[in-house]
């Protein structure tokens, strides 16, 4: 049998074939970490690139600070490469990496419970005219499509996650912003399947109770 | 709270829950139990969340800095795991290889095995030897046996022109000397071959010294920088009866050298020593005593040592004195005196035949004088 016809019967294309990077693109998360674990730095760089983002988002709403966020991020990958050696591919590269992710998050957190923090709507200077944390957080650009959505909204909608506790607003970023089924979510945060929609339930109906204001927008949203 | 009340809110969380996040977020069993029965009571939460859910897919999303991917890269390849090594073949000769190896190459394993090696071939030598070291087979002039001094007190000085001067003398004036000598050693009872040279620079007999011509040798105390020397060689009388003579002799001599201060105006015997005796020490007896041996002095009247002592004297091979003669036989048959060189050949055997086998025979100059001798 020809070379060209194996890879075609296991699913391999000829642009893959001849691009080893395109192939690896293609490859699973835990495959891309076992290809890390012989010493192929090439799968951790894709593996980086295909979830800093979603990790950092995730980060950065939990925290609500961007240089902790980043540190943050820095701190979960590392731990990803410090023990990659003791990975196995039974456990979900995206439950691990979440797992990690989480648990910093809330170190954090509690550590931040003992000192004194600023308040997100806190002004930066001393005059109003300043902005405040909240703008910093905020993202630099907006989607064509999301411009209607206004930075108050924006604003308002930070303050509100702020709000929920956070049992309800790690279940909740990982359900609305990561997409992670109920399962996998109960996985990474170590309780019931049932707890885990308990609170989503209830960090839904906070929020709604928060953002009553903007209903009207809501409904003219796509 | 009732259970059926908290059970109808649980299956409402359920539908609710299910019509939110229809992409999989529910279980095929768990979505919309119950669903005919009150969807339209669902209704309305479900659009309030609905619209929950559309403001935040609003919110923009944002990159982490380039540093942060940056310095995780860097890390990442820092801290790549190597690649798993095959497993090792397992076995006694694998066990054993990894046992061995890291010993066997250790360079401090290199110098102990060269270290027993010279150690065990020096030490095979020194047990084949019967526990003695080898000497040195090349030795200096210096450390030859013959030529070593039996006494520190003794230890000859190098050799001088002085030296060959007098032993050229010798070795032209030696066949005339030769006979008178076996006469008088036959007088004395003592054989001529008992004149032998130990230690020191070779001193002619007295006879000789007369029969040359030259001047009696100058007292020790008169001979500069050869004093001590001078003063320990001296003849002694081998014969018994005439021991105690030679060894009163002997004192008196080093008693009259220390008092003649005399200076000797001789030119041939200035600054030469002959054995630091004049004439009449050397001569105390009314009659001549040619056959005294040369022997160190020494202040024991025991026979016993002094036979010992001659004994290991005469084995004693003067080399130099050979050596010094084969040069004169060489100069004489250059000359073409073959008489004297043949005296001289018997001179040189009797000295060393040793000498005279391995050196004397093989010299090519001295084959035609040999050839035309067996001729005669």
């Amino acid at each position: 049998m020809a070379y060209s016809q194996v890879l075609v019967k296991t699913g391999v294309s000829v642009g893959q074939r001849d691009n080893p990077l395109a192939m690896l693109h293609d490859e699973t998360d835990e495959a891309l970490m076992l290809r890390y674990q012989q010493g192929e730095v090439r799968a951790f760089e894709i593996l980086l690139t295909r979830h800093r983002k979603p990790v950092f988002n995730f980060i950065l709403r939990f925290v609500q600070n961007r240089e902790l966020a980043e540190d943050l991020l820095q701190e979960s990958f590392l731990r990803v490469i410090r023990s990659a050696e003791k990975y196995q591919r039974q456990a979900k590269f995206t439950t691990w990496l979440y797992t990690i992710a989480r648990n910093l998050c809330v170190d954090q957190s509690r550590r931040a419970k003992h000192r004194k923090t600023k308040s997100l709507d806190q002004s930066l200077s001393k005059d109003s005219e300043g902005g405040t944390l909240l703008d910093v957080t905020a993202g630099n650009e907006l989607p064509s499509d999301r411009k209607l959505v206004s930075k108050e909204i924006h604003q308002k909608l930070q303050l509100a996650l702020g709000e929920l506790s956070e049992d309800q607003r790690e279940v909740f970023l990982m359900r609305e912003f990561l997409d992670m089924p109920f399962k996998q979510i109960s996985d990474v945060v170590g309780v019931s399947e049932n707890t885990v929609k308990s609170r989503m339930r209830y960090a839904l109906q906070k929020l709604r109770m928060e953002l009553e204001e903007f209903a009207d927008m809501a409904k003219a949203l796509p | 709270m009732s259970d059926d009340t908290k059970i109808d809110e649980d299956k409402e969380m359920h539908n609710l829950l299910a019509l939110l996040y229809p992409d999989g977020g529910m279980s095929d069993d768990e979505e919309l139990s119950g669903q005919t029965e009150d969807m339209s009571s669902l209704d309305s939460e479900l659009e309030g969340l609905l619209g929950l859910r559309s403001l935040f897919s609003a919110m923009p999303e944002q990159e982490p800095s380039d540093a942060v991917t940056n310095s995780l890269l860097a890390m990442a390849a820092k801290h790549a795991p190597s690649p798993k090594k095959a497993p090792a073949e397992a076995g006694i000769w694998a066990w054993f290889s990894n046992l061995v190896m890291p010993l066997a190459t250790h360079p401090g394993l290199a110098a102990a095995a060269s270290l027993v090696l010279v150690a065990g071939v020096a030490g095979t030598l020194y047990y084949q030897n019967g526990g003695q070291v080898a000497e040195p087979l090349a030795a200096s002039e210096a450390t030859r046996p013959g030529l070593a001094a039996p006494n520190v007190e003794n230890t000859p000085e190098p050799k001088s022109d002085r030296a060959e001067v007098f032993l050229d003398s010798v070795a032209t004036e030696v066949s005339e000397s030769s006979s008178e000598s076996r006469e008088g050693a036959q007088a004395a009872d003592v054989p001529s071959d008992e004149f032998v040279q130990v230690g020191g620079e070779a001193a002619p007999p007295q006879e000789v010294t007369q029969k040359l011509g030259r001047a009696a040798p100058a007292p020790a105390s008169q001979s500069s920088g050869r004093k001590d020397s001078a003063d320990k060689i001296v003849y002694k009388p081998v014969a018994k009866k005439r021991k105690s003579s030679a060894g009163k002799s002997l004192m008196d001599s080093r008693a009259k050298s220390a008092k003649n201060k005399a200076p000797q105006k001789s030119s041939r015997t200035k600054g030469r020593s002959t054995g630091g005796l004049s004439p009449e020490v050397r001569a105390p007896s009314p009659a001549p005593e040619p056959d005294f041996v040369r022997s160190l002095v020494t202040e024991t009247d025991d026979e016993d040592f002094l036979k010992e002592k001659k004994s290991e004297d005469a084995r004693v091979v003067p080399t130099g004195k050979a050596a010094a003669l084969h040069r004169q036989a060489q100069r004489a048959a250059k000359n073409g005196d073959c008489a004297t060189v043949r005296k001289i050949g018997q001179q040189i055997r009797k000295l060393d035949s040793a000498y005279y086998d391995r050196t004397y025979l093989s010299d090519s100059g001295l084959k035609a004088c040999r050839l035309k001798s067996s001729a005669q």
